[in-house]
């Protein structure tokens, strides 16, 4: 089953347009939304969540469209968003009394097991705290009623690498369950490498990529070249470019296939960082 | 709706001390037979009100709290009845303190003359109230602020050159006709006004991008 499915959506400002999108996301995966800033991230998850509209184009959560079942919908989605939370003269202990009278199966023992075991202080305001301390209240404010679905804008940027292992490992946690579905955007994608199930690329707008995240890094690689071996190489294998000083970046598809074909050649692993890269800022032969 | 209500009274705790020594000031006035300063706790308790719109703006609230179940419909809500708590919950304790002060005090306050004007002040502070808001959920409180200050300088300059220009006096007389009945006719008025601003504001917020 979809647990989201988008139908050609678009919204429009001045100087950015998003779409049309065409997405379908299956119920139990880990989704990792990635694109450089600006690459419209925030305004897809902006749009699923209806805190902005969109100029056309259907979306339906749980199989219900998003607008007629959005209350009964947002019962069952925990959201971060970048830099957007609870004002912060609040404290954790003033959260805990608005979302037990927000959500009927808030869960105080999971909210408040999870602030001691992130030393979190409960009576001090969200305003004394470090970034990385909000980050993860915010996270934890979002599993505590028991969500279906996880929507996570940049949840891990500016935290440290300790920190940001802490986070996904809460997240690792929350997919023990089958039914439950993570969408996660951000600019660090090697956080997604080793947890994202599907990888979804948007670039200027539009989705580039779509696919399992396993199969990116098998099938995708960077061939390695001189400027004579670029020049025999096919152009139907070759989907970006990039011109070193002393020699060429070439994004293939199918890996194991032309390692066969253009023996003596170097084909590196990708990285999910390496892949964004090329197809953003290399050039087509 | 409930949390929603409770996350804009605890956003208003820093305030809270302030709202204390006003109601302290206004209570030795009462007692001293001064009953000017009746009308700053209703007027404080908008001022409340305002605050937790700049926090809430500060802090990127509005779109998150969109995430919630029936967050855009509850987000307003929860706004007009937390100032009509603010509002009415002040009053009436600076009604009841002046009552017990005027029995200590053995009858110094004039309780009706108090009564007339804590009543003023709730209806005046209401309208401005029913006349902002949806002015900030349209504009934000930055921009809908500077709007209300240059609505209330044109109604008041507007309202003195109608002064100047027309005879009123028939307002009075009309309004006389409603005798004791004329506090019914402005309750009603005023719960009218309210109701219309809030279903303006709703229908705002409803449809607005963050």
């Amino acid at each position: 089953m979809n647990i989201i499915e988008i139908k050609d959506l678009s919204k429009n400002y001045d100087k950015f347009s998003l779409g049309p999108i065409n997405l379908n996301i299956p119920k139990g995966e880990i989704i990792g939304l990635i694109g450089e800033n600006g690459a419209g991230k925030t305004t897809l998850i902006k749009l699923l969540l209806n805190i902005i509209k969109p100029d056309k184009g259907k979306i339906k959560l749980f199989n219900r469209d998003y607008l007629e079942a959005e209350e009964i919908n947002k019962k069952d989605i925990g959201v971060v968003l970048d830099d957007m939370f609870f004002p912060e003269i609040l404290t954790p202990l003033d959260i805990n009394l608005i979302m037990k009278n927000i959500y009927a199966n808030w869960d105080l023992e999971l909210y408040f097991k999870y602030l001691e075991e992130f030393n979190l202080p409960k009576d001090k305001t969200i305003k004394t705290f470090s970034k990385g301390m909000k980050k993860k209240l915010e996270i934890i404010t979002s599993i505590a009623h028991h969500p279906k679905l996880l929507i996570l804008d940049e949840p891990t940027s500016g935290l440290d690498p300790v920190v940001r292992k802490e986070v996904l490992d809460i997240f690792l946690n929350f997919m023990q369950s089958e039914d439950h579905t993570i969408i996660l955007s951000t600019h660090i994608t090697s956080d997604l490498e080793n947890v994202a199930d599907r990888i979804v690329f948007i670039d200027q707008g539009k989705i580039v990529l779509n696919d399992l995240g396993p199969d990116i890094m098998d099938s995708y690689g960077i061939l390695k070249c001189s400027i004579e071996e670029f020049k025999k190489l096919d152009k139907s294998d070759i989907l970006k470019y990039q011109k070193n000083k002393y020699n060429y970046e070439v994004l293939i598809k199918n890996k194991n296939a032309l390692k066969k074909k253009y023996k003596g050649m170097v084909i590196d692993k990708i990285t999910l960082d390496d892949l964004m890269v090329l197809m953003i800022k290399g050039e087509e032969k | 709706m409930k949390g929603l209500i409770i996350k804009d009274l605890l956003s208003t705790k820093n305030n809270l001390t302030i709202l204390g020594v006003i109601l302290i000031i206004d209570i030795i006035m009462a007692l001293n037979g001064d009953s000017s300063l009746t009308f700053l706790p209703p007027f404080m308790s908008v001022m409340m009100g305002l605050s937790t719109f700049s926090y809430d703006e500060y802090n990127k609230w509005d779109a998150y709290a969109i995430t919630l179940p029936k967050g855009r419909e509850n987000v307003v809500k929860a706004k007009y009845i937390m100032t009509l708590l603010l509002v009415l919950s002040t009053s009436l304790l600076v009604l009841i303190l002046s009552c017990l002060m005027s029995l200590i005090s053995k009858g110094n306050l004039d309780i009706g003359e108090n009564l007339d004007l804590m009543f003023g002040s709730i209806i005046g502070t209401l309208l401005v109230v029913a006349l902002m808001y949806p002015l900030i959920f349209k504009y934000g409180i930055e921009k809908g602020r500077l709007i209300i200050f240059v609505l209330v300088f044109g109604i008041a300059i507007g309202g003195g050159f109608l002064l100047n220009f027309f005879d009123l006096s028939g307002m009075g007389t009309f309004l006389n006709n409603f005798g004791n009945y004329l506090i019914y006719f402005l309750i009603v008025l005023i719960i009218l006004i309210i109701g219309a601003s809030y279903f303006i504001s709703r229908k705002i917020y409803l449809n607005k991008d963050f």
